[in-house]
């Protein structure tokens, strides 16, 4: 990991090199599939690039010149696609036979301006300069169906594999058409409104949406449909992005725009629901997240950068240049061991940002110089690092898929002795926590849920946050109580069912501070919730702290299910009467164990008090079997004898 | 002013608590002028001199008490029927004695008229508690008595000191700095407004010099104030004076007692010196030497004092202020009254028929009272005294409650055939010994002729009762106390209570029961107490007091219940439990 | 009944036995004497006969110490709060005059000053003063004698003269301290402020916030608590009653802008120094109370060198905002909870729990001048109380020659005293009563008949 504040965004080696690009006739990427196809001389053979090495192989297809596009079907078979003439696509089942076939738009009327698979193999679609074509495909027969055409004039279409969303850019006009797939109908295809992209104030005519200034998204399970464009106040003030909402029925409308005061161009990624602006003239990439409440205009929010723009973490390629091989291809070296010393591998810096970088969607970026393919990933550690706002930065961390470790450790930097957070801030931050995690477990009483992504829970926050400073020498009990408190409150704030430990850390921490009056106040007004694992700590702490015994049964007596606990205390404290007085007013009298009582009774060596409650089950067994004596099963013969023995008879 | 206050006070703590009390105070009235007195050196004295004040016919008084003495002797060795002949010489010799004293009389006769003035100033508190046991009298009309007189003291004094085994007393020797002895549950100390040793519960009065002069010190400091020192109170220690003219009577208590209920308890003690010594003994011996040694003349009698302390500490009924009853068939009591009544002689003021610590019956004259206390101070004579089983005896006594300043003359004689009870006689008079010896015979043969002896004789032995019957096992125990005739019954003690403790805790019950009732600031109707070992219910009617001791986990509905019920067996059976009335001559 | 005398402080002395070894120097042990203006012999001459009545008692009860002495017009307690070093205080016995048999006379009513009264009022004397001033003995060692003369001068001569001894009852004996009912959630707030507060302000060692007259937190120790929240009482709170309705008072004093309230002792200066426990020691540390609306905040602060008029601003910038939003909260908490906060409960009825100090009692409130209680029956609630001292737990039921009832109970320490006024109820429609209010005041504690 590179030093903190240099930058927050990394970019991840895929483990998949292709032949950089003078030494091909060109490379195709497949989103859908993430897969590298590079065409070699006399456009006969394919190389296919896979993240797995064994789906790496070769392909022979027929020789009909230049390769416009090539990619595969999902699904089974995979069917091969490549277009080669600009008015036609033709389809190959590589796998089972040679036997070719073309889709019978063979000599279409128009060129072809694309084609994508749609639901694995199923469909196909096609966007010609004219018209939105979708066919259904028999993978086996290779036979294709004209399902639905719309005609317009395109001037270029993006499609997203993973949304099955398409966007056509109609010739002329400033309008982009989206199209919605939905599987399982008999026409999967949905035409949503158009959409017009006011594109500033510079009026010249040739001034139109890029293919490069669009892109499809997802942010928090949302589709958003971002365009690039220079700011209204005009050229030189930096662009901006705009967000627009796409429904999955209905129009899409503007609901996010994201401020960029720098000008020149840019390119879009997503990464864990963050959107990252890269710009390369400044070779610097920001991210954004909408879910931060940015300002309001209209109906729009308008974001700023989460934080100031910063470069990506340059990284380093190792290639070793396979020997032997008579088309050598390179191959990615990541076991650092062998790069020390092996003279064939050749470590490489590749220019970040350079001109030969190619973004995909969400997060890919491809180095066609070098073959290389990387995933951009985010440093949250960094970005908690740089954020001064704590609270956003729970916030944030708290919707990043990856963000569970460093809360816990942005948390332990605001407990660190010397540097400890101000408890009103810590206050904000456990809001935070607690909101997400009333959210993440299912309760959605509590208003506009944000798109949390984790949470931390009570159990994981004590043990990883707590419980390491609580028996820290330089920590201050009283802060650390505070904290705990603070926590408890915030917990309550949400109605969040507290757990018993963090009573339990708080008591003992009390206790081992003699602070018995603070203590007693939390119990009395209730702090601290009633659990019979509370009572009987409360019950063992009676010899350092008397009142414990009061407070302890308080709590038996509260919890309703405690009574034989509450009797046996009574009992061995020799408080016979009590115990039976107890019984008398919970009427069990009729339940209770009568050996339980004459034996404590009996142990008390007081003739009186052995009487009393002898005489007292004598009444129960007259009231329940009109006979005085014990019936066999409740084992009082001992004790019928004892009371002859000392009383004589049943007389008195 | 300082005076008035001083009655005042008192008799608003205790008119209801111990009304009797309020009777005691009219003597610190006068007993003021005594008060200026300051103490002398502690210097011992021979006794003879120390006696000398008393008496100016030394000579006489020594040669005629060995002849009381000898005649004594006659009567204890000839027993029932040679008394006759023996004490007539006997007579003669007494008579003489009296004859020779009259001036004596005419000097205190004068006092008397001051005293009984005062008497009908103040006669307010003292009747309602004389009409306790019979009907009313009218105030001040006092039996014309002979005031006591050395002689006639001397004989009481010399009668209790015969009368008693002659062992030790149980405590005397113990050692003062003894934690024993600093722990007693209950010390007693009586020293004079001189600073003189007069009595100590436990230990030799001459180990304790020093700490009586404290006492005595503490008492008159606080006086000098125009103030009394009443109570010194530490943690489960209760330190109680009770000032009489000339003497200072001291508990240190560990017991529950009230400040008041101690203070009563100490006049018993002062009562039992009064009733051998006379109020007026006193007084007159102060005055004429303030430094005199008071235990020369109470030699003899402490057994006496010890007695009554104890039982006062064990026995509710004293400090409760009634009179235990012997329970019998109404019918046979009855008789027995009526006999009595029937052969009394005309000499004969008061006459008891008393067993143990329970009275049968009595009769007295329809003018006259006999108060509790006096019955008590019978009932400690007759218990404390060992000779009367073997002999009829004619002994003085001061009832301090009926007149302390002079003696009455009590014939005692148990009934014949070992008969646990015992008739009491008493005359103003100290010559009719045979008149009431007389009158004796002829209420025995009556008895015994109606075969009654044996069937009183029974009844003692019968008189015993429990309230199985009741079929309420939640009664462990009650007292109740008549508050028409003062007479009280009570159950005998369950043999649950058998341990010295239990029966402790239970005396502490009515006592604080009773104060709680009876307090003065804060009179109570209904008290009920859930303590650790019993439930308690203490009721006050204007008929009755009543004091229940139940199972500890009864439910006070069924207290209710179980006491409603226990009252109306007990006035269903009260003919039989209690004296119900006095018949009166 | 003529003229009627109350019960009075007649005398008040603090003593040193020691202080004095041979014949003629008795004058030596006194080093406190109210009323001043006592003849010295006077003052030697009482505190001789307090000696001699503490050691006569020794004789007898050598490790438990004397405690009162009944005297026909007096009442007398002693204390000995530190080695050595004895307290006592006489009170005159109430009484009146009357005419008994056409005589003037004077008639003592001595079960209208309770033992447990006086002896509360001598104990608590010592607990102020130990509040203020440190220990006695720890006096005696840094500024000598003379130096303790003059502090225990200072502060008594002003102490007595503000104590009206025939208006204590069983409220003073018990000390205890009201609680305002909030829920977990309000109080949690209020705490957490607390902890705000000290965590921002680390020279702030300990925080006391009270709410009207009803304690929510205090960080000192129980003991301390109580003294402390005493004195808070008697200063301020008592004089300043409560114009709202909503059951916790404003302070109209305290702005409700938020601002400094309570001058110390000796008036003036902004800050007073109070002796309280920190880290089981007796730690002098400045009191800065601090008042918003009826929310009083007290903080124990600990600087070695005075805290400047900086800090003074700092905290009050700091506190004003935060401690008038809670104010604002906990009103509307009480205003929405006030039926049942107690003192709208008709009962003449006094709860206390010995291990928290805490006290309910609508006799408390200022709100339920309607409760009245006649003087008889507070004593005799007094005399209860002092009875049920030495019981562990137990239950009385007593009908007054007035007919009126009253239930005493005490069970795991903490008791319960009823008085019903209403003349025609019978025992068991009492017990059901009662059975009545304890269902509803305390069925979530362990506390039954």
């Amino acid at each position: 990991m590179a030093s903190i504040g240099s930058h927050y965004l990394e970019l991840e080696q895929v483990p998949l090199v292709f032949d950089p690009l003078e030494k091909t006739k060109g490379s195709f990427f497949d989103q859908g599939n993430f897969q590298m196809f590079c065409v070699q001389e006399g456009f006969s053979k394919v190389k296919v690039k896979s993240v797995k090495e064994e789906d790496n192989f070769n392909l022979t297809i027929p020789q009909r010149g230049q390769v416009r596009s090539i990619k595969f079907s999902g699904g089974q078979p995979k069917i091969l696609s490549i277009q080669t003439r600009s008015n036609s696509v033709e389809f190959v089942n590589v796998f089972s036979s040679d036997r070719e076939q073309t889709l019978p738009l063979k000599q279409h009327q128009y060129d072809v301006v694309g084609f994508h698979w749609v639901f694995r193999n199923d469909y196909v679609i096609l966007i010609t300069t004219s018209t939105v074509e979708l066919y259904s495909c028999n993978s086996s027969s290779l036979s294709f169906k004209l399902l639905k055409s719309f005609n317009i004039n395109v001037s270029w279409a993006i499609f997203s594999p993973t949304e099955y969303i398409l966007i056509v850019c109609s010739k002329g006009g400033n309008f982009l058409h989206p199209f919605y797939f939905r599987s399982g109908s008999s026409v999967p295809i949905t035409r949503l409104p158009k959409i017009e992209i006011e594109l500033g104030p510079s009026r010249d005519l040739k001034a139109s949406l890029k293919e490069r200034d669009v892109f499809v998204m997802t942010l928090y399970g949302h589709v958003y449909i971002a365009v690039i464009r220079t700011s209204p106040q005009g050229p030189g003030f930096g662009s901006e992005v705009l967000l627009f909402h796409l429904p999955h029925d209905g129009a899409a409308k503007l609901s996010h725009i994201l401020n960029m005061d720098i000008p020149g161009r840019c390119t879009l990624s997503v990464v864990d629901n963050l959107v990252v602006v890269h710009h390369q003239a400044s070779k610097t990439s920001m991210i954004y997240d909408i879910s931060f409440g940015g300002s309001i205009s209209g109906s729009t929010l308008k974001h700023n950068a989460v934080l100031a723009p910063l470069p990506l973490s340059p990284t380093v390629v190792h290639l070793r240049q396979r020997s032997g091989s008579k088309t050598p291809s390179p191959k990615i070296i990541t076991d650092d061991s062998l790069i020390a010393h092996d003279s064939s591998i050749t470590s490489i810096t590749p220019e970040l940002y350079s001109s030969k970088w190619i973004f995909f969607q969400p997060n890919v970026v491809i180095d066609a110089q070098y073959g290389v393919i990387w995933l951009l990933k985010l440093n949250l550690t960094s970005i908690s690092n740089m954020m001064t706002d704590k609270c956003n930065v729970i916030q944030l961390l708290l919707m990043r898929s990856g963000g569970k470790d460093v809360i816990v450790e942005v948390f332990r930097e605001c407990l660190e002795p010397g540097r400890q957070a101000n408890l009103s801030i810590l206050g904000a931050m456990f809001d935070q926590l607690n909101h997400a995690f009333k959210i993440l477990s299912g309760y959605h009483d509590i208003g506009p849920g944000k798109p949390y992504q984790n949470s931390i829970s009570q159990r994981e926050f004590y043990t990883n946050v707590l419980v390491p400073f609580s028996d820290r020498k330089d920590m201050p009990y009283q802060y650390m109580v505070a904290v705990t408190i603070e926590y408890i409150r915030s917990l309550n704030k949400f109605g969040i069912q507290v757990e018993h430990f963090l009573f339990e850390l708080v008591m003992v921490i009390l206790i081992e501070n003699k602070c018995f009056y603070q203590l007693h106040q939390f119990l009395q007004y209730h702090v601290i919730c009633d659990s019979k694992p509370l009572a009987t700590l409360l019950l063992s702490k009676e010899l350092v702290y008397s009142p414990a015994t009061q407070l302890a049964m308080d709590m038996f007596k509260r919890l309703g299910t405690a009574d034989s606990e509450i009797i046996d205390i009574l009992l061995s404290r020799g408080q016979i009467l009590s115990a039976l007085r107890f019984v008398k007013a919970s009427d069990k009298v009729d339940t209770v164990s009568a050996r339980l009582f004459l034996e404590a009774a009996a142990n008390e060596d007081d003739h009186m008090l052995f009487y009393t409650v002898y005489k007292f089950f004598e009444e129960r067994n007259m009231r329940l079997r009109k006979r005085a004596e014990f019936p066999a099963d409740e084992q009082c013969k001992e004790y019928e004898e004892l009371f002859i023995n000392w009383f004589g008879g049943k007389k008195t | 002013m300082a005076t008035k206050e001083k009655v005042k006070t008192d008799d608003e703590e205790l008119s209801v608590q111990a009304p009797d009390l309020s009777y005691d105070l009219l003597e610190e009235e006068d007993s003021e002028e005594f008060e200026s007195v300051e103490a002398p050196a502690l210097a011992d004295e021979d006794e003879d001199r120390s006696f000398l004040p008393v008496t100016k016919k030394k000579g006489r008084e020594s040669s005629s008490s060995p002849r009381i003495a000898q005649r004594r002797k006659k009567l204890d060795k000839g027993g029932g029927g040679g008394a006759g002949l023996e004490g007539g010489g006997s007579d003669v010799s007494l008579h003489e004695d009296i004859a020779h004293l009259t001036t004596d009389e005419d000097h205190f006769r004068n006092e008397d008229g001051l005293r009984s003035d005062m008497l009908i100033s103040l006669g307010g508190p003292n009747q309602s508690i004389g009409a306790s046991l019979l009907s009313t009298m009218t105030v001040g009309e006092k039996p014309k008595l002979p005031d006591a007189d050395p002689e006639t003291a001397e004989l009481a004094r010399r009668a209790r000191m015969n009368s008693t085994s002659k062992d030790e007393r149980e405590f005397e020797d113990e050692d003062v700095h003894s934690s024993s002895w600093i722990n007693h549950h209950k010390h007693i100390f009586i020293v004079s407004t001189s600073g003189k040793p007069i009595y100590s519960r436990y230990g030799k009065e001459e180990q304790l010099v020093s700490l009586f002069g404290i006492m005595q010190a503490l008492v008159s400091f606080v006086a000098d104030d125009k103030d009394v020192l009443r109570c010194i109170s530490a943690q489960n220690l209760k330190i109680v004076f009770l000032q009489k003219p000339l003497v200072v009577f001291v508990a240190v208590s560990r017991s529950k007692l009230s400040e008041n209920q101690l203070k009563l308890q100490l006049s018993y003690a002062y009562y039992q010196i009064i009733s051998v010594l006379t109020y007026t003994q006193i007084k007159q011996i102060f005055e004429r030497s303030p430094g005199f040694d008071l235990r020369y003349l109470l030699q003899g009698s402490e057994k006496f004092i010890d007695n009554i302390l104890n039982i006062t500490d064990s026995d509710p009924c004293y400090l409760l202020n009634g009179i235990r009853c012997l329970s019998m068939s109404p019918s046979l009591r009855q008789t027995i009254t009526s006999t009595i009544l029937q052969y009394r002689a005309k000499e004969v003021l008061f006459a008891l028929l008393i067993a143990e610590d329970r009275l049968i019956t009595f009769i007295k004259p329809k003018d006259h009272n006999l108060h509790p206390i006096d019955i008590h101070l019978i009932f400690n004579l007759v218990m404390a005294s060992t000779s009367f089983k073997s002999a009829e005896s004619w002994t003085p006594i001061c009832l301090p409650k009926f007149n302390d300043s002079g003696f009455l003359h009590a014939y005692v004689s148990y009934l014949p055939e070992n008969s646990p009870a015992c008739l009491l006689l008493f005359s103003t008079d100290k010559e009719k010994f045979f008149e009431l010896q007389q009158c004796k015979e002829r209420i025995v043969d009556k008895l015994s002729k109606l075969g009654l002896l044996e069937q009183i004789s029974n009844s003692v032995d019968t008189s015993d009762y429990n309230i199985d019957h009741l079929q309420a096992p939640e009664i462990r125990h009650f007292l109740y106390r008549s508050r028409k005739s003062y007479s009280i019954t009570s159950p005998t003690m369950p043999h649950l209570y058998s341990s010295e403790e239990d029966r402790l805790r239970l005396f502490d019950y009515f006592m604080t029961m009773n104060q709680r009732l009876h307090s003065h600031a804060w009179a109570t109707k209904i008290l009920y107490h859930i303590g650790s070992k019993e439930a308690l219910l203490g009721w006050r009617t204007s008929n009755f007091d009543l004091y229940v001791v139940f199972d500890p986990l009864i439910s006070k509905a069924q207290a209710i219940l179980l006491g409603n019920k226990l009252i109306r067996w007990i006035n269903k059976e009260e003919d039989r439990l209690i004296i119900t009335s006095t018949p009166t001559f | 009944m003529a003229t009627h005398q109350e019960a009075a402080v007649k005398s008040f002395f603090v003593y040193c036995p020691e202080l004095s070894t041979k014949e003629g120097t008795e004058h030596l042990k006194v080093l406190f004497y109210f009323p001043d203006t006592a003849q010295l012999n006077r003052k030697i001459r009482n505190i001789g006969l307090c000696e001699a009545l503490v050691n006569f008692c020794k004789t007898f009860s050598p490790d438990k110490p004397c405690e009162t002495v009944h005297t026909q017009k007096t009442k007398q307690a002693f204390l000995e709060p530190e080695p050595g070093i004895w307290m006592t205080l006489t009170v005159t016995i109430p009484c009146s005059e009357t005419i008994h048999n056409s005589e003037r006379v004077l008639e003592y009513h001595e079960h209208l000053i309770q033992d447990s009264v006086v002896q509360a009022a001598l104990q608590r004397s010592y607990n102020m003063f130990k509040l203020f001033n440190g220990t006695m003995r720890g006096i005696e060692a840094t500024q000598s004698v003379e130096g303790l003369k003059k502090r225990l001068d200072v502060f008594y001569s002003r102490y007595w003269k503000n104590i009206d001894i025939a208006r204590h009852n069983i409220f003073s004996v018990l000390q205890g301290i009201p609680f305002l009912p909030l829920d977990k959630y309000m109080y949690l707030k209020v705490h957490c402020f607390v902890n705000l507060v000290e965590t921002t302000f680390r020279q702030i060692k300990r925080t006391v916030f009270v709410c009207g007259d009803q304690l929510v937190w205090s960080g000192l120790e129980q003991e301390d608590t109580r003294i402390f929240y005493q004195y808070l009482y008697d200063s301020w709170l008592r004089h300043n009653p409560n114009p709202e309705a909503s059951g916790i008072p404003s302070v109209p004093a305290g702005p409700n802008t938020g601002s400094f309230i309570l001058e110390d002792e000796t008036g003036g200066k902004k800050n007073t120094w109070v002796y309280v426990m920190i880290n089981q020691m007796l730690t002098p540390s400045r009191l800065f109370v601090y008042a918003v609306g009826p929310c009083v905040l007290c903080m124990f602060v600990q600087t070695d060198d005075s805290p400047g008029d900086d800090f003074i601003k700092r905290i009050s910038v700091f506190l004003g905002p935060r401690l008038m939003h809670l104010t604002t909260e906990i009103r509307d908490f009480v205003s929405r909870n006030r039926s049942q906060s107690v003192e709208k409960q008709p009962y003449r009825m006094v709860y206390f729990n010995e291990m928290n100090l805490a006290i309910k009692s609508p006799l408390l409130s200022r709100y339920n001048s309607y409760l009245s209680i006649t003087q008889d029956m507070m004593c005799l609630l007094t005399q209860l109380n002092a009875e049920y001292d030495k019981l562990n737990e137990g239950e009385t039921v007593i009908r007054t020659i007035a007919d009126y009832w009253i239930v005493a109970r005490k069970n795991g320490h903490r008791r319960f005293f009823v008085l019903f006024t209403q003349k025609d109820v019978n025992f068991a429609e009492v017990n059901e009563e009662v059975r009545k209010i304890c269902q509803k005041e305390f069925s979530n504690i362990y506390f039954f008949d």
